[in-house]
Formats: structure tokens, C-alpha cells, sequence
């Protein structure tokens, strides 16, 4: 049996975007990404808008068809299947998203949307619904009493925290949680990050984190991938890729990144890109970062790279990766940056 | 003598009246600001942060909202006590200027952004408009928008999303105000731009010389660029002092919370510690501290009476902590 419960092989997502007859324009949403989720880990997704990082998430869950490319669940590829064997891989796939008010029926009460996949997948059904929604209940840390209220008598957090009881229902091994935390004031998304790794230590689950914040990523993930206008920039263990980052972009990434330290902001160089996030409908040519890279040379503009094979660090798709600590490449930008005409 | 700070809000309070329930967004507010120094107001949503500042800025809807108690002193006149009028005149955008998170929100899809970015100043000082649009190139060339002089005439659905935001940062300074409030100005934008605009309102903070009151729930970005901080809950401030104080050595239970709950990008924390609970409701009144419920370190003397916001640490330092035993907070770290 292979390490691997879910694969993504060469996916390629595009979307319409309107333009006259004859001129047709799309939306290179994700551009040929190959990724994969080992058993019991937490792998985070990490891009800005327009990164693809939301449409992974989607394609990976088969919620969208992919423009070409493959999924593989358990090595199975759900293209291939019947609607009756496809609607069997779902239950084993399930989502939480950042908004639990969009997500959650507000005219249902909590163990009614708790159970609700117990009608669609009565093969998970516990032989007591009224005591496993009790369980699930008190799993994420709310009162058996509250079975009864509806989605609008709670807080945010306390909402997030029925989404995940809900989608823990019909016993996944795969949750794909999307900028669960985003909405969540501080205090409330510690306790949110926390419970997500709780309950997949204890229920043995693989996870797919996708979100913007970095600081969250780094303490949640076990592997990361960060994604860049559609493609995978870099992907690695998490402590390697924050601690060395390989691919210039990264190392930006990080360098934007706030710290809540007075101290440290301050006496950081931040890597500064220029230009803005090319539209995804005229992606660059070869490396998509090239325009905006300090390190970039002509072959970034022509010739695509590549991920760099697994040797145990991060791998990265970059012509001239940065090497060394965070301050050590932000001071070598800065100086690059100043020698610049 | 030491010169009285340019803006000084005095226990301000304020309400929103629905239907049926009176909620006390604000609950005894003060704060001082200096000219040339940025304050940060932190707090998580329902904390009042953004009810006082428009407060402050006198752009708050009445009704449903009203300014019950509390004086805002901008160089000793009070601004509550103006007329709403002469207030709108001389205050709003020309003394105090706001940018707020949604950046395409407060400008005008159908005209031209160097129109918006200078119709104040046209009007307020009777300028043309072939003068008016020079000060908008010259303001967009300010905060960086490239090739000002070929975009003045564009739309803002024309600019990305960090761009507008540099243009209602220049509609904000058309005037030169003294204070800047800034409220959330970040949020919505990815990190690599919201560290550029973070470090553009430093660049013309300092430039100027104006105040600026940045209002954030990012214990991270406000780290870069305030001198000083003021931590709200539940309508009131619980800690104030210099950044570099607060963050290091905090003294008030939340803020020390706050601090321990926040995950690092840059540092591998073993487990966040997350707070307990929720903060209270603001329906009803709250006989003690607001943070007793939450206090991993609460007293029976915490519920019984309001702790007032107190120097702390000893004579000859600016932070102030509302809790009874900011001491024993403060030996803790």
C-alpha cells in the first residue's frame, strides 16, 4: 500500500473568462501541479491570491473536474469511477471551510447538521446518532446541550467548531480544511489550531491546510507547498522550508511576513518585489516569478523550471535558488536591490 | 512643563441603541496621542477599537450610535462639544484624515481617481482644477504609484487592490492633516503588499510629521511601525505603554494572553496557548474587569469593582496597565 492516500498529478485547471468570439480568454487558475499527501500528515498550501491554492483544494476533493491531470485516492483515480463508488470515496473526504456561516444550514439545528451525513452515507450511521453526536460534541469542545440550538446563537470560533464536528461525522480519512482560521480573531484561532491537531492526532487523519498565513502554516504543518500563479514553487518539510527557504519567492513571502516583535521588525531587511501579481489569464513566460525576481536571469524568462528532486530537504522549481537563513538572503537582496541602476 | 499632546480622548463612551437592547460599544475610553508618533490601537472584533475611532474622527452614524460621556481634545478644543457643521469644515480631512480596509469602498467607480484623490483640496482651497490635478500627480507620486502623471485620469478598477489603497492614502493627505487614522488598513491585502503599504504610512508618517492612530488586530504588523500601543477589550483600554514594553514585558493578563496565542512565522512554538472562552457581552453592564471570565489569574476582588488604568513598573515609565495586580503580571514574564 502506497504512503500516499492522496495524489495530484499533473493538474491543470482553467476557467473561462469571457473576451469576445474567436478570442477566448482563460484563467490559468493552476498550471500542471503534482502534489501529495502522505498518510497522518498535515500539509499546508501557502500563496497569495490567485496562487491556485483554493482550486487545489477543490480538484483534490473532485468538488471540480480538472482540466487535465489526474487524482488519485488511496491510488484510485476517481475519474475512473461509478457515481455509486465515487459517492463511497467522498465520505472518506471531507471539508471545512473559512466561513461556517456560508457553509452551515442556519434554518438546522447543530445535531441536525452533525447527522446530516449519516443520511447521505447510512453506512457510517452509529447505532445510537443521539450518542455519537454527544461524542462529536464534545470532541471539539462544545456542551452536549447545545445539540439543540441553532447555527446563529454561536460565536465564530464556536461555529468553526461545529463545521469540523459536522465533517468529522461520517468518519473521513482525508479533511481538507480551507482558510479555517482567516475569519477568527486571535485569541479564538489558537484554540481552533490547537483542536485541529488534536483531533488529527487522535483520529488518524490526513490534512490538507490551505491559507495565506504563514505564521499558522508554520505551526500547524508537518510539509508544506507554496504556490505562486498557479504552480508549486516550492515544497518541503516545514521547519526545512521556513528555516532555509530555496526558492526566492519563498524567501519574500517570509520577509513580508509580519512578527509580532518589535525588536526583530525592526531591524529586519524585507525583501522588496517590484510590480504587482501578474494577471493569471497572460501568465509569464518560464518561471513565473521571473518579472519580479532579484535573482532572475534570461533563462527565467524562457525556460520553465522544474522541482528540484527529493533529497530529503526542500524541492523547489527555480534556475538559481537562494541558499542560507532568512536574514542572510534578505541581506544579500538588499544589496542586489542597491546595486540595481 | 511638557506640551499637551496634540489629540487627548477623555472617558469617552458610546452606544448603539436597537431595537429593544442598549450595547455599550465603548465604555470609558481614554488615550493621548503626540504629533509625530504613531499610536496602535489592537484589539479583536467587538473590542470598540474602530466605534472609537470614527468616534474620534466624528464620522459615527447617530442614530443608532451615541456619544454618551468623554471629551476629544485635538490642541485643546473639544471636538464632541463642535458643531457638527463647522466640525465637518475644519476638522474632517483637513486636520484629521481617514483611510479605512475596504479601498474600493470609499472611492467612486465613475470618475477618475486624481479627481478624488484632490476634490477636497479644490474645494477646501478654492483651487482649479488643472491646480488640483497637479497636487493629485504630485500625491500619487507621494505614495508611489507609478507613472503618476499617465494614470491620474484612470478608474479604480484600473489599479490592484494594493494601489487603491496608496490612492485613498493620498486622498487621505491631500490636506496635510495632523492626524492620520488608519483603521484596518492592511486586512484585506495579500502579505507581500500589505508590508509595502505598512511601510509606505511609516515613510509618510515620519515625512510629515503628523500623528497617525493605526487601528489593527495584527499583533505582527503593528510591531513594525508603532512607537506606542493601546490594547483595547470590551470597550475600554487594559494596557498602554511603548511598543517594545508592551510586547516584552505585558501587564495586563490579556495582553500577555494575546501575545502567548499568536502563532510566529519566524519561530517554532511547541503549542500555542489558546485563551479560554469569549469576550462578554456588551448588552448588559459589567460589574468588574471584562476580563475576569478569561483570567487564568482571577480574584474575587477582579469582579467586584473596575480596575482603573494605573502606571505601572515604577515612576518614569509611560505604561499603564487596568488590572490590580499589573505588578505581579509584570514579574511574571
Amino acid at each position: 500500500m502506497s504512503d500516499l492516500v492522496l495524489e495530484a498529478h499533473d493538474l491543470v485547471k482553467h476557467y473561462p473568462a469571457g473576451g469576445r468570439l474567436g478570442r477566448r480568454r482563460v484563467v490559468h487558475a493552476l498550471d500542471g501541479v503534482s502534489v501529495g499527501l502522505r498518510r497522518g500528515e498535515m500539509l499546508g498550501l501557502v500563496g497569495e491570491s490567485g496562487s491556485g491554492k483554493s482550486t487545489l483544494g477543490r480538484l483534490l476533493l473532485r468538488l471540480e473536474e480538472p482540466s487535465a491531470g489526474r487524482v488519485l485516492v488511496e491510488g484510485t483515480d476517481l475519474a475512473d469511477l461509478r457515481p455509486r463508488e465515487l459517492r463511497r470515496f467522498r465520505r472518506t473526504m471531507q471539508m471545512v471551510f473559512q466561513d461556517p456561516y456560508g457553509s452551515l444550514n442556519p434554518r438546522m439545528r447543530v445535531d441536525q447538521l452533525v447527522s446530516e451525513a449519516w443520511d447521505v452515507h447510512p453506512e457510517t450511521a452509529p447505532e445510537s446518532r443521539r450518542q455519537r453526536v454527544s461524542e462529536l460534541l464534545e470532541l471539539v469542545g462544545l456542551r452536549d446541550s447545545d445539540r439543540h440550538k441553532h447555527i446563529h446563537q454561536f460565536s465564530g470560533g464556536q461555529r468553526q467548531r461545529i463545521a469540523i464536528a459536522r465533517a468529522l461525522a461520517p468518519r473521513p480519512s482525508i479533511l481538507v480544511c480551507d482558510e479555517p482560521v482567516s475569519a477568527l480573531d486571535v485569541s479564538i484561532q489558537a484554540q481552533i489550531v490547537n483542536l485541529l491537531r488534536d483531533i488529527q492526532a487522535e483520529m488518524d487523519l490526513s490534512c490538507v491546510f490551505i491559507s495565506h498565513d504563514l505564521a499558522v502554516v508554520r505551526h500547524i504543518a508537518d510539509r508544506v507547498a507554496v504556490l505562486y500563479l498557479g504552480r508549486i514553487a516550492e515544497e518541503g518539510p516545514t521547519r526545512e522550508l521556513f528555516e532555509r527557504p530555496r526558492h526566492p519567492y519563498t524567501a519574500a513571502l517570509l520577509s513580508a511576513a509580519p512578527v509580532p516583535d518589535p525588536t526583530v521588525e525592526r531591524t529586519r531587511r524585507r525583501i522588496r518585489l517590484p510590480k504587482v501579481i501578474p494577471n493569471p489569464i497572460e501568465p509569464p513566460s518560464g518561471c513565473r516569478f521571473h518579472a519580479r525576481c532579484w535573482r532572475a536571469t534570461e533563462e527565467c524568462a524562457t525556460t520553465v523550471p522544474v522541482l528540484s528532486p527529493d533529497d530529503g530537504r526542500s524541492r523547489f522549481a527555480c534556475h538559481h535558488p537562494v541558499d542560507g537563513g532568512l536574514a542572510e538572503i534578505e541581506r544579500r537582496a538588499a544589496e542586489t536591490e542597491e546595486a540595481l541602476p | 512643563m511638557t506640551p499637551p499632546p496634540l489629540l487627548e480622548v477623555r472617558g469617552l463612551e458610546v452606544e448603539f441603541v436597537g431595537a429593544g437592547t442598549v450595547t455599550a460599544a465603548v465604555r470609558g475610553l481614554d488615550y493621548t496621542l503626540d504629533g509625530g508618533e504613531t499610536l496602535a490601537v489592537l484589539g479583536e472584533s467587538g473590542s470598540g477599537k474602530t466605534v472609537a475611532a470614527l468616534a474620534v474622527a466624528g464620522i459615527l452614524e447617530s442614530p443608532p450610535a451615541r456619544v454618551v460621556a468623554g471629551e476629544v481634545l485635538l490642541g485643546g478644543t473639544d471636538l464632541l462639544a463642535m458643531a457638527p457643521a463647522r466640525r465637518r469644515a475644519e476638522v474632517q480631512g483637513e486636520r484629521v484624515g481617514m483611510v479605512f480596509q475596504d479601498a474600493l469602498a470609499a472611492l467612486n467607480p465613475a470618475y477618475p481617481v486624481g479627481m478624488q484623490i484632490a476634490e477636497g483640496y479644490r474645494l477646501r482651497r478654492g483651487v482649479s482644477r488643472a491646480q488640483a490635478r497637479r497636487r493629485a500627480i504630485e500625491l500619487m507620486d507621494r505614495v508611489r504609484i507609478p507613472a503618476a502623471a499617465s494614470r491620474v485620469d484612470d478608474y479604480p478598477h484600473q489599479f490592484s487592490g494594493g494601489m487603491r489603497q496608496r490612492i485613498v492614502i493620498a486622498m487621505a493627505c491631500a490636506l496635510d492633516p495632523e492626524i492620520l487614522i488608519a483603521d484596518e488598513p492592511t486586512t484585506a491585502l495579500d502579505v507581500t503588499v500589505q508590508a509595502e503599504i505598512i511601510d509606505l504610512l511609516h515613510e509618510i508618517q515620519a515625512d510629515s510629521g503628523m500623528g497617525m492612530i493605526l487601528i489593527s488586530h495584527d499583533l505582527g504588523v503593528v510591531a513594525r511601525i508603532a512607537d506606542r500601543v493601546a490594547v483595547m477589550y470590551a470597550g475600554r483600554v487594559v494596557e498602554t505603554g511603548p511598543i517594545e514594553a508592551v510586547y516584552g514585558h505585558p501587564a495586563h493578563p490579556y495582553t500577555e494572553a494575546l501575545l502567548a496565542a499568536v502563532p510566529r512565522a519566524d519561530v517554532r512554538l511547541e503549542r500555542l496557548r489558546a485563551l479560554p472562552g469569549a469576550p462578554p457581552s456588551l448588552t448588559s453592564p459589567i460589574p468588574g474587569c471584562a476580563f475576569a471570565d478569561r483570567c487564568s489569574h482571577v480574584r474575587p476582588s477582579c469582579r467586584a469593582a473596575v480596575p482603573p488604568l494605573a502606571g505601572v513598573g515604577g515612576a518614569g515609565t509611560a505604561q499603564a496597565s487596568a488590572c490590580f495586580f499589573a505588578e505581579e503580571v509584570l514579574a511574571r514574564v
